[in-house]
Protein backbone atom coordinates (compact mmCIF):
# COMPACT_ATOMS: atom_id res chain seq x y z
CA UNK A 1 0.00 0.00 0.00
CA UNK A 2 1.28 3.45 -0.88
CA UNK A 3 2.22 5.61 2.02
CA UNK A 4 3.26 8.83 0.30
CA UNK A 5 0.70 9.79 -2.33
CA UNK A 6 1.54 12.67 -4.60
CA UNK A 7 0.22 15.82 -3.07
CA UNK A 8 -2.68 17.36 -4.93
CA UNK A 9 -3.09 20.73 -3.33
CA UNK A 10 -6.46 22.12 -4.09
CA UNK A 11 -8.61 19.01 -3.69
CA UNK A 12 -11.78 20.28 -2.04
CA UNK A 13 -10.46 23.84 -1.77
CA UNK A 14 -11.40 25.61 1.43
CA UNK A 15 -13.32 22.52 2.39
CA UNK A 16 -16.24 22.93 -0.03
CA UNK A 17 -18.15 19.64 -0.03
CA UNK A 18 -16.42 18.51 3.15
CA UNK A 19 -18.13 17.87 6.45
CA UNK A 20 -16.26 17.37 9.70
CA UNK A 21 -17.76 14.98 12.19
CA UNK A 22 -16.58 15.87 15.67
CA UNK A 23 -17.80 13.54 18.42
CA UNK A 24 -17.60 15.31 21.76
CA UNK A 25 -18.14 14.05 25.27
CA UNK A 26 -17.09 16.34 28.12
CA UNK A 27 -14.97 18.47 25.81
CA UNK A 28 -15.98 21.93 27.03
CA UNK A 29 -12.31 22.80 27.52
CA UNK A 30 -11.17 21.97 24.00
CA UNK A 31 -14.18 21.99 21.67
CA UNK A 32 -14.10 25.72 20.84
CA UNK A 33 -10.43 25.56 19.82
CA UNK A 34 -11.14 22.50 17.66
CA UNK A 35 -14.04 24.22 15.88
CA UNK A 36 -12.02 27.41 15.37
CA UNK A 37 -9.06 25.58 13.89
CA UNK A 38 -11.31 23.61 11.50
CA UNK A 39 -13.30 26.59 10.29
CA UNK A 40 -10.18 28.73 9.93
CA UNK A 41 -8.45 26.13 7.78
CA UNK A 42 -11.59 25.10 5.85
CA UNK A 43 -14.04 28.01 5.87
CA UNK A 44 -16.44 26.36 3.41
CA UNK A 45 -16.71 23.06 5.26
CA UNK A 46 -19.55 22.01 7.54
CA UNK A 47 -18.53 21.29 11.11
CA UNK A 48 -20.88 18.82 12.77
CA UNK A 49 -20.33 18.55 16.49
CA UNK A 50 -22.08 15.57 18.00
CA UNK A 51 -22.46 16.23 21.68
CA UNK A 52 -22.81 12.77 23.18
CA UNK A 53 -24.99 13.65 26.16
CA UNK A 54 -22.21 15.56 27.93
CA UNK A 55 -23.11 16.70 31.44
CA UNK A 56 -20.83 19.74 31.04
CA UNK A 57 -21.06 22.81 28.82
CA UNK A 58 -19.78 21.12 25.63
CA UNK A 59 -22.96 21.92 23.68
CA UNK A 60 -23.18 25.53 24.89
CA UNK A 61 -19.51 26.23 24.19
CA UNK A 62 -19.74 24.68 20.72
CA UNK A 63 -22.90 26.66 19.88
CA UNK A 64 -21.35 29.88 21.17
CA UNK A 65 -18.72 29.71 18.43
CA UNK A 66 -21.52 30.17 15.91
CA UNK A 67 -19.48 28.19 13.40
CA UNK A 68 -20.64 24.65 14.00
CA UNK A 69 -23.80 22.61 13.64
CA UNK A 70 -24.33 21.08 17.06
CA UNK A 71 -26.28 17.85 17.31
CA UNK A 72 -27.23 17.03 20.88
CA UNK A 73 -27.81 13.35 21.56
CA UNK A 74 -30.45 13.11 24.30
CA UNK A 75 -28.57 10.26 25.97
CA UNK A 76 -24.97 9.11 25.84
CA UNK A 77 -24.51 6.59 23.03
CA UNK A 78 -20.75 6.14 23.16
CA UNK A 79 -18.32 7.05 20.42
CA UNK A 80 -19.74 4.72 17.74
CA UNK A 81 -23.32 5.91 18.06
CA UNK A 82 -22.20 9.54 18.18
CA UNK A 83 -19.97 9.32 15.11
CA UNK A 84 -22.66 7.45 13.20
CA UNK A 85 -25.10 10.29 13.93
CA UNK A 86 -22.60 12.58 12.23
CA UNK A 87 -22.36 10.19 9.28
CA UNK A 88 -26.10 10.21 8.90
CA UNK A 89 -26.16 14.01 8.96
CA UNK A 90 -23.26 14.17 6.52
CA UNK A 91 -25.17 11.91 4.17
CA UNK A 92 -28.31 14.01 4.54
CA UNK A 93 -26.53 17.25 3.60
CA UNK A 94 -24.86 15.58 0.64
CA UNK A 95 -21.25 15.83 1.79
CA UNK A 96 -18.69 14.50 -0.70
CA UNK A 97 -16.17 13.78 2.00
CA UNK A 98 -16.67 13.36 5.71
CA UNK A 99 -13.70 13.70 8.00
CA UNK A 100 -13.87 12.41 11.53
CA UNK A 101 -11.94 14.58 13.94
CA UNK A 102 -11.78 14.02 17.70
CA UNK A 103 -13.19 16.75 19.90
CA UNK A 104 -10.22 16.67 22.25
CA UNK A 105 -7.74 18.41 19.97
CA UNK A 106 -5.59 15.37 19.16
CA UNK A 107 -6.09 15.83 15.43
CA UNK A 108 -4.57 19.13 14.23
CA UNK A 109 -6.49 20.90 11.46
CA UNK A 110 -3.31 21.39 9.44
CA UNK A 111 -3.05 17.63 9.01
CA UNK A 112 -6.46 17.36 7.34
CA UNK A 113 -4.98 18.51 4.03
CA UNK A 114 -2.94 15.30 4.04
CA UNK A 115 -6.09 13.19 4.29
CA UNK A 116 -7.85 15.09 1.52
CA UNK A 117 -4.84 15.02 -0.78
CA UNK A 118 -4.33 11.30 -0.17
CA UNK A 119 -7.98 10.68 -1.02
CA UNK A 120 -7.74 12.71 -4.23
CA UNK A 121 -4.46 11.09 -5.23
CA UNK A 122 -5.34 7.47 -4.52
CA UNK A 123 -9.07 7.46 -5.18
CA UNK A 124 -9.49 5.50 -1.98
CA UNK A 125 -12.90 5.36 -0.31
CA UNK A 126 -11.37 5.71 3.11
CA UNK A 127 -8.18 7.42 4.22
CA UNK A 128 -6.92 6.64 7.71
CA UNK A 129 -4.63 9.19 9.32
CA UNK A 130 -1.79 7.22 10.84
CA UNK A 131 0.79 7.95 13.50
CA UNK A 132 2.90 5.10 12.22
CA UNK A 133 3.45 6.02 8.58
CA UNK A 134 6.30 8.26 7.51
CA UNK A 135 5.86 10.91 10.14
CA UNK A 136 7.22 11.67 13.56
CA UNK A 137 4.10 11.91 15.67
CA UNK A 138 2.96 11.50 19.23
CA UNK A 139 2.63 7.70 19.28
CA UNK A 140 1.13 6.61 22.57
CA UNK A 141 2.71 4.28 25.13
CA UNK A 142 4.65 1.07 24.29
CA UNK A 143 1.88 -1.15 25.70
CA UNK A 144 -0.72 0.58 23.57
CA UNK A 145 1.48 0.31 20.53
CA UNK A 146 1.67 -3.43 21.17
CA UNK A 147 -2.11 -3.61 21.29
CA UNK A 148 -2.34 -1.60 18.07
CA UNK A 149 0.09 -4.10 16.50
CA UNK A 150 -2.21 -6.99 17.46
CA UNK A 151 -5.16 -5.20 15.90
CA UNK A 152 -3.15 -4.64 12.76
CA UNK A 153 -2.46 -8.35 12.50
CA UNK A 154 -6.13 -9.20 13.11
CA UNK A 155 -7.25 -6.79 10.40
CA UNK A 156 -4.74 -8.26 8.02
CA UNK A 157 -5.94 -11.79 8.67
CA UNK A 158 -9.66 -11.12 8.58
CA UNK A 159 -9.94 -8.07 6.34
CA UNK A 160 -6.88 -8.58 4.16
CA UNK A 161 -5.98 -4.95 4.70
CA UNK A 162 -2.86 -3.53 6.29
CA UNK A 163 -3.67 -0.52 8.43
CA UNK A 164 -0.91 0.17 10.93
CA UNK A 165 -2.94 2.58 13.05
CA UNK A 166 -6.40 1.09 13.08
CA UNK A 167 -7.35 2.78 16.38
CA UNK A 168 -6.95 6.18 14.76
CA UNK A 169 -10.21 8.10 14.72
CA UNK A 170 -8.72 10.63 12.29
CA UNK A 171 -10.24 9.52 8.98
CA UNK A 172 -11.71 10.71 5.74
CA UNK A 173 -14.61 8.88 4.08
CA UNK A 174 -16.07 9.49 0.65
CA UNK A 175 -19.81 9.47 0.07
CA UNK A 176 -19.89 5.76 -0.87
CA UNK A 177 -18.22 4.75 2.36
CA UNK A 178 -20.45 7.20 4.19
CA UNK A 179 -23.65 5.60 2.90
CA UNK A 180 -22.35 2.25 4.13
CA UNK A 181 -21.28 3.52 7.55
CA UNK A 182 -24.55 5.37 8.11
CA UNK A 183 -26.09 1.87 8.11
CA UNK A 184 -23.30 -0.22 9.62
CA UNK A 185 -21.03 1.15 12.30
CA UNK A 186 -19.92 -0.61 15.50
CA UNK A 187 -21.36 1.04 18.63
CA UNK A 188 -18.37 0.59 20.96
CA UNK A 189 -14.68 1.01 20.21
CA UNK A 190 -15.56 1.25 16.53
CA UNK A 191 -12.36 2.23 14.72
CA UNK A 192 -10.47 -1.07 14.30
CA UNK A 193 -13.64 -3.03 13.56
CA UNK A 194 -14.79 -0.46 11.02
CA UNK A 195 -11.55 -1.11 9.12
CA UNK A 196 -12.34 -4.79 8.71
CA UNK A 197 -16.00 -4.12 7.92
CA UNK A 198 -15.12 -1.64 5.17
CA UNK A 199 -12.39 -3.84 3.73
CA UNK A 200 -14.62 -6.90 3.61
CA UNK A 201 -17.43 -4.90 2.02
CA UNK A 202 -15.08 -4.07 -0.83
CA UNK A 203 -14.11 -0.48 -0.02
CA UNK A 204 -10.60 0.72 -0.75
CA UNK A 205 -8.68 1.86 2.28
CA UNK A 206 -5.54 3.91 2.30
CA UNK A 207 -3.38 4.95 5.20
CA UNK A 208 -1.41 8.14 5.26
CA UNK A 209 0.96 9.60 7.81
CA UNK A 210 -0.31 12.39 10.01
CA UNK A 211 1.03 14.13 13.08
CA UNK A 212 -1.16 13.80 16.14
CA UNK A 213 -0.71 15.65 19.37
CA UNK A 214 -1.52 14.73 22.94
CA UNK A 215 -5.05 15.62 23.89
CA UNK A 216 -5.65 19.23 24.98
CA UNK A 217 -7.66 18.30 28.03
CA UNK A 218 -9.21 15.31 29.78
CA UNK A 219 -7.87 11.79 29.56
CA UNK A 220 -8.45 8.71 27.47
CA UNK A 221 -11.32 6.54 28.61
CA UNK A 222 -9.30 3.44 27.81
CA UNK A 223 -6.84 2.73 30.57
CA UNK A 224 -6.14 0.08 33.22
CA UNK A 225 -8.54 -2.86 33.14
CA UNK A 226 -10.49 -1.24 30.35
CA UNK A 227 -7.53 -1.76 28.05
CA UNK A 228 -7.77 -5.54 28.52
CA UNK A 229 -11.51 -5.41 27.97
CA UNK A 230 -11.01 -3.21 24.93
CA UNK A 231 -8.55 -5.61 23.32
CA UNK A 232 -10.69 -8.67 24.03
CA UNK A 233 -13.87 -7.03 22.77
CA UNK A 234 -12.32 -5.58 19.62
CA UNK A 235 -10.36 -8.72 18.69
CA UNK A 236 -13.49 -10.83 19.13
CA UNK A 237 -15.52 -8.36 17.06
CA UNK A 238 -12.93 -8.48 14.27
CA UNK A 239 -12.66 -12.28 14.40
CA UNK A 240 -16.44 -12.64 14.11
CA UNK A 241 -16.39 -10.90 10.76
CA UNK A 242 -14.51 -13.89 9.37
CA UNK A 243 -17.75 -15.88 9.83
CA UNK A 244 -20.04 -13.33 8.23
CA UNK A 245 -20.80 -12.82 4.55
CA UNK A 246 -18.02 -10.80 2.97
CA UNK A 247 -20.21 -8.11 1.50
CA UNK A 248 -23.10 -6.68 3.44
CA UNK A 249 -23.43 -3.73 1.15
CA UNK B 1 -35.28 -43.83 50.39
CA UNK B 2 -31.81 -42.76 49.26
CA UNK B 3 -28.47 -44.18 50.31
CA UNK B 4 -28.09 -41.93 53.36
CA UNK B 5 -31.66 -42.43 54.45
CA UNK B 6 -32.85 -39.30 52.68
CA UNK B 7 -36.33 -39.35 51.25
CA UNK B 8 -35.75 -38.65 47.55
CA UNK B 9 -39.48 -38.30 47.11
CA UNK B 10 -39.23 -34.97 48.83
CA UNK B 11 -37.25 -33.41 46.02
CA UNK B 12 -39.84 -34.77 43.62
CA UNK B 13 -42.64 -33.07 45.52
CA UNK B 14 -40.59 -29.89 45.74
CA UNK B 15 -39.93 -29.96 42.01
CA UNK B 16 -43.63 -30.47 41.24
CA UNK B 17 -44.68 -27.68 43.57
CA UNK B 18 -41.92 -25.42 42.23
CA UNK B 19 -42.82 -25.93 38.60
CA UNK B 20 -46.52 -25.49 39.32
CA UNK B 21 -45.71 -22.24 41.13
CA UNK B 22 -43.57 -21.09 38.20
CA UNK B 23 -46.36 -21.92 35.75
CA UNK B 24 -48.88 -20.08 37.91
CA UNK B 25 -46.60 -17.06 38.19
CA UNK B 26 -45.97 -16.84 34.45
CA UNK B 27 -49.68 -17.36 33.77
CA UNK B 28 -50.61 -14.59 36.17
CA UNK B 29 -48.09 -12.19 34.62
CA UNK B 30 -49.48 -13.03 31.18
CA UNK B 31 -53.08 -12.44 32.26
CA UNK B 32 -52.10 -9.08 33.75
CA UNK B 33 -50.23 -8.19 30.56
CA UNK B 34 -46.99 -7.69 32.45
CA UNK B 35 -45.33 -10.28 30.22
CA UNK B 36 -45.66 -10.68 26.50
CA UNK B 37 -46.51 -14.10 25.11
CA UNK B 38 -43.41 -14.41 22.98
CA UNK B 39 -41.16 -13.73 25.94
CA UNK B 40 -43.16 -16.01 28.23
CA UNK B 41 -43.17 -19.00 25.89
CA UNK B 42 -39.65 -20.03 26.84
CA UNK B 43 -40.38 -19.66 30.55
CA UNK B 44 -43.59 -21.67 30.18
CA UNK B 45 -41.84 -24.36 28.16
CA UNK B 46 -39.08 -24.80 30.72
CA UNK B 47 -41.53 -24.94 33.61
CA UNK B 48 -43.62 -27.53 31.74
CA UNK B 49 -40.63 -29.76 30.98
CA UNK B 50 -39.66 -29.51 34.62
CA UNK B 51 -43.17 -30.45 35.75
CA UNK B 52 -43.37 -33.48 33.44
CA UNK B 53 -39.99 -34.81 34.54
CA UNK B 54 -40.70 -34.20 38.20
CA UNK B 55 -44.05 -36.00 38.00
CA UNK B 56 -43.05 -38.84 35.74
CA UNK B 57 -40.12 -40.29 37.60
CA UNK B 58 -39.38 -43.21 35.19
CA UNK B 59 -38.86 -40.77 32.34
CA UNK B 60 -36.50 -38.70 34.47
CA UNK B 61 -34.56 -41.86 35.43
CA UNK B 62 -34.36 -43.00 31.85
CA UNK B 63 -33.12 -39.59 30.77
CA UNK B 64 -30.64 -39.32 33.63
CA UNK B 65 -29.13 -42.76 33.02
CA UNK B 66 -28.99 -42.10 29.29
CA UNK B 67 -26.71 -39.12 29.85
CA UNK B 68 -24.76 -40.82 32.66
CA UNK B 69 -26.27 -39.21 35.74
CA UNK B 70 -26.42 -41.76 38.59
CA UNK B 71 -28.77 -39.77 40.78
CA UNK B 72 -31.86 -38.81 38.73
CA UNK B 73 -32.94 -35.73 40.73
CA UNK B 74 -29.56 -34.23 39.87
CA UNK B 75 -30.77 -34.25 36.27
CA UNK B 76 -33.51 -31.89 37.36
CA UNK B 77 -30.85 -29.48 38.60
CA UNK B 78 -29.05 -29.75 35.30
CA UNK B 79 -32.28 -29.04 33.42
CA UNK B 80 -32.98 -26.12 35.73
CA UNK B 81 -29.51 -24.64 35.17
CA UNK B 82 -29.80 -25.13 31.41
CA UNK B 83 -33.22 -23.50 31.46
CA UNK B 84 -31.87 -20.51 33.39
CA UNK B 85 -29.02 -20.20 30.91
CA UNK B 86 -31.40 -20.37 27.97
CA UNK B 87 -33.56 -17.66 29.55
CA UNK B 88 -30.51 -15.46 30.14
CA UNK B 89 -29.39 -15.88 26.57
CA UNK B 90 -32.87 -15.08 25.33
CA UNK B 91 -32.87 -11.88 27.37
CA UNK B 92 -29.43 -10.92 26.07
CA UNK B 93 -30.66 -11.34 22.51
CA UNK B 94 -33.73 -9.21 23.21
CA UNK B 95 -31.56 -6.58 24.94
CA UNK B 96 -29.15 -6.42 22.01
CA UNK B 97 -31.99 -5.88 19.62
CA UNK B 98 -33.51 -3.22 21.86
CA UNK B 99 -30.16 -1.46 22.19
CA UNK B 100 -29.76 -1.34 18.41
CA UNK B 101 -33.22 0.09 18.00
CA UNK B 102 -32.75 2.54 20.85
CA UNK B 103 -29.50 3.83 19.33
CA UNK B 104 -31.21 4.44 16.01
CA UNK B 105 -34.07 6.20 17.78
CA UNK B 106 -31.73 8.42 19.79
CA UNK B 107 -29.90 9.38 16.61
CA UNK B 108 -33.19 10.06 14.88
CA UNK B 109 -34.38 12.28 17.75
CA UNK B 110 -31.15 14.29 17.72
CA UNK B 111 -31.26 14.74 13.94
CA UNK B 112 -34.92 15.71 13.98
CA UNK B 113 -34.26 18.22 16.75
CA UNK B 114 -31.57 19.72 14.56
CA UNK B 115 -34.07 20.05 11.71
CA UNK B 116 -36.47 21.68 14.15
CA UNK B 117 -33.79 24.16 15.23
CA UNK B 118 -33.44 25.18 11.63
CA UNK B 119 -37.17 25.90 11.50
CA UNK B 120 -37.28 27.77 14.80
CA UNK B 121 -34.50 28.42 17.31
CA UNK B 122 -34.85 26.22 20.34
CA UNK B 123 -32.83 26.22 23.51
CA UNK B 124 -30.37 23.35 23.81
CA UNK B 125 -31.56 20.55 26.06
CA UNK B 126 -30.40 20.44 29.66
CA UNK B 127 -27.14 18.55 30.06
CA UNK B 128 -27.80 14.91 30.75
CA UNK B 129 -25.70 12.77 33.00
CA UNK B 130 -24.66 9.82 30.90
CA UNK B 131 -22.30 6.95 31.40
CA UNK B 132 -18.82 7.77 30.16
CA UNK B 133 -18.48 7.29 26.45
CA UNK B 134 -15.86 5.10 24.89
CA UNK B 135 -13.87 7.90 23.43
CA UNK B 136 -10.16 7.19 23.42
Amino acid sequence: METSPAALPGAWPEGAGVAFVVPAYREEASIAAVIDSLTSAFPKADVLVINDGSPDATSRVARATGRATVIDLPVNLGIGGAVQTGFRRGLAIGAEVVIQVDGDGQHPADQIRRLLDAMAATGADVVVGSRFRDVASFRSTPLRRMGIGMLRLANRLVGGVDIADSTSGFRAYNSRALAFLAQHYPPDYPEPEAVVMLARAGFRLHETGVVMTERHAGQSSIHGWRSAYYMTKVLLAIALHAFRPRSIR
Amino acid sequence: MGAAGVDTGRIQILAIVGSLAALALVGRLLVRRRLREEVALLALGIALVFLVLATWRPLLEKLAFAVGIAYPPAALLLIMASGAYAMMLHHAIVLTRLEDRQRTLVQEVALLRLELEHLRPVTPPPATAGVPSEQA
